[in-house]
């Protein structure tokens, strides 16, 4: 379980987070979802207590990390896949942060046969590629068996093979009632692989909601219509709640009333529908649906 | 949810303290390829050094080596432990600082979020290790004047003078004093160039101080540099630098102290 109250980050005249609060809770897969900038990983820092909060705590277990008696027995964190001296083997990479962290050597060897580096746990880092590193950061955080796991863009760099193996992973551990937390700049990226997801945008949290209510909420929004008499159609639409999205040739993109009431509406004046489809888009086209509520957001965001 | 089996006791843990993060720090420098290699490198660097200050001996000093006092030849032979204390220096800056180029500095204080155990404990693998292969330099060095001494049949200076061996062990604290400053300092600077800068600023700043001229004689004891020569026997009693070799012995670990705290104060308050 992890505890974010009020959490504030604020650089000299920039606030990389704005008074945050979430839970984290245990048995699920949370995404933390937000474009890059948005906040997240000066979020997961604070979380582990390597930067300080300006105002707001963030507590795991229960507990500022900085006070846990056996850290990286409750937490496993992975930030960045490339914070490694290259020099080094991924078994003396993870042999060393074993000891820091109090853990028994034998369960190196363990995490390196888990995470599939078995047999380059000899080889040095600095031949790894990103997606091993990606690898062996994963190792690093499951060494303590810890109930909660925090991850930063895990699936960057990782094949597609690397990206299931992840994901199968994370919802095991999930569903052992581990906290598993872990963020995306890539919507879709999380719709195969969270239960339910926190959405920041400028620090802010825009959504807390389950995976599947957030695409139910994108999927309501919209309605492909598909009409020889497409354009009768329109002006019929424009007397209701309708919003035309777009419409080229016979196709339109309806939003505001849902499928049956436009099937309805074209039934009662004798229009035949060829086609009638309620949008079911992704993550992405929720997220961005969801976004551009934030007054202002999009517009700042491109400059 | 369930909440089954997290946690399960398959995974035996011990408290981390002081001790566990000694043998953390410990893992990592050995493991380096880098510091392995300067270790080496300092041992290589101290014979050559040595054999380099010993044989020009004649020309840069204007007396002739089999005149000179075997003591003497003992000191110039180990001016190639200087040389290997500065690969020393180099090899503890780059072990902190290649923790901030690589952003390596976050694993490490999440897996030891008590900042001031995390440098306590780099603080001591840093001065065991660079003290330790300080003395096998300085052992080289003085080895290599001596064989030079044997090889035109002149007389040897024996360890078993206390006079010498104090020379040699004396020398060698010069890779973990400018080592730990280094450290204190790559941490205040966040870079290995900062380290090693601060730690050449604070070898020169005897000489800087012996420009000064008379004025500068009270404080130049109680500097790092002059005190090291104290603590080694190399201040001539007659010297106005002379002052007694134990609180030359305190003054040493006062300046690391001093220096390690004050990476310690920024360490504890700045975001890592």
């Amino acid at each position: 379980m992890i505890e974010v109250h009020g959490l504030t980050k604020r650089y000299r005249d920039v606030v990389a987070v704005d008074d945050l609060s979430f839970t984290v809770s245990p048995g699920r897969v949370t995404g933390f979802l937000g474009p890059n900038g948005a906040g997240k990983s000066t979020t997961m820092r604070m979380i582990l207590g390597l930067d300080t909060p300006t105002k707001g705590s963030a507590r795991v277990g229960g507990r500022n990390y900085r006070s846990l008696a056996a850290p990286l027995r409750e937490v496993g964190a992975l930030l960045d896949p490339a914070a490694l001296q290259k020099s080094r083997t991924a078994r003396a990479h993870l042999r060393w942060i074993a000891q820091a962290g109090g853990i028994e050597q034998k369960r190196v060897g363990e995490v390196l046969e888990l995470v599939g580096l078995g047999k380059a746990g000899d080889k040095r880092v600095g031949e790894f590629s990103l997606g091993m590193r990606q690898r062996l950061g994963i190792a690093a955080a499951l060494l303590g068996d810890p109930a909660v796991l925090m991850l930063d863009e895990p699936l960057n760099g990782l094949d597609p093979e690397g990206i299931v193996w992840v994901r199968t992973l994370l919802k095991g551990l999930a569903s052992e009632g581990r906290t598993i937390f872990l963020s995306s700049h890539l919507m879709n990226e999380m719709e195969a692989t969270a239960d339910h997801v926190l959405v920041i945008g400028k620090g802010k949290l825009i959504a807390d909601v389950s995976v599947h209510d957030l695409v139910r909420q994108g999927a309501a929004a919209q309605v492909s219509v598909v009409s020889p008499r497409a354009s009768e159609l329109v002006a019929l639409l424009e007397h209701t709640e309708a919003h035309i999205v777009s419409g080229a040739d016979n196709e339109l993109i309806v939003s505001g009333v849902d499928a049956p009431a436009i099937g309805e509406l074209a039934a009662r004046h004798g229009i035949a529908l060829h086609e009638l489809t309620p949008r079911r888009p992704g993550l992405e086209e929720a997220f961005i649906h969801l976004t551009r509520d934030q007054v202002g957001y999009r517009a700042k965001e491109s400059k | 949810m369930s909440t089954a089996s997290v946690n399960s006791p398959r995974t035996k843990h011990k408290p981390s303290g002081l001790f566990t993060t000694v043998g953390s720090e410990w893992t990592k420098i050995w493991s380096l390829g880098t510091s392995r290699i300067l270790l080496l490198v300092a041992v290589g660097l101290a014979a050559l050094a040595a054999a380099l200050f010993v044989l020009t001996s004649a020309v840069t000093t204007g007396t002739d080596i089999a005149k000179r006092d075997v003591f003497d030849v003992v000191s110039t032979s180990l001016l190639g432990s200087d040389a290997a204390a500065l690969t020393l220096m180099v090899m503890a800056a780059m072990t902190i600082g290649s923790e901030y180029s690589t952003g390596m500095i976050r694993v490490t204080l999440t897996a030891s979020p008590k900042r001031s155990q995390f440098l306590a404990a780099k603080a001591i693998v840093i001065a065991v290790v660079t003290y330790v292969v300080g003395v096998v330099a300085a052992f080289v060095a003085y080895g290599v004047g001596q064989l030079i001494l044997l090889a035109q049949g002149l007389d040897i200076a024996s360890v078993a003078d206390p006079r010498i061996l104090r020379l040699i062990l004396g020398s060698a604290i010069m890779a973990p004093l400018y080592g730990l400053i280094a450290v204190a300092f790559g941490i205040v600077f966040r870079s290995t160039a900062g380290g090693i800068l601060a730690a050449l600023v604070a070898l020169v700043i005897p000489s800087i101080v012996g420009w000064v001229g008379e004025a500068g004689n009270s404080i130049m004891p109680y500097l790092p540099g002059e005190a090291l020569h104290n603590v080694a026997g190399l201040t001539a009693a007659t010297s106005p630098y002379a002052i007694n070799p134990g609180v030359s012995a305190i003054v040493l670990v006062a300046w690391v102290l001093v220096v390690l705290g004050i990476g310690q104060s920024l360490l504890a308050k700045r975001d890592a």
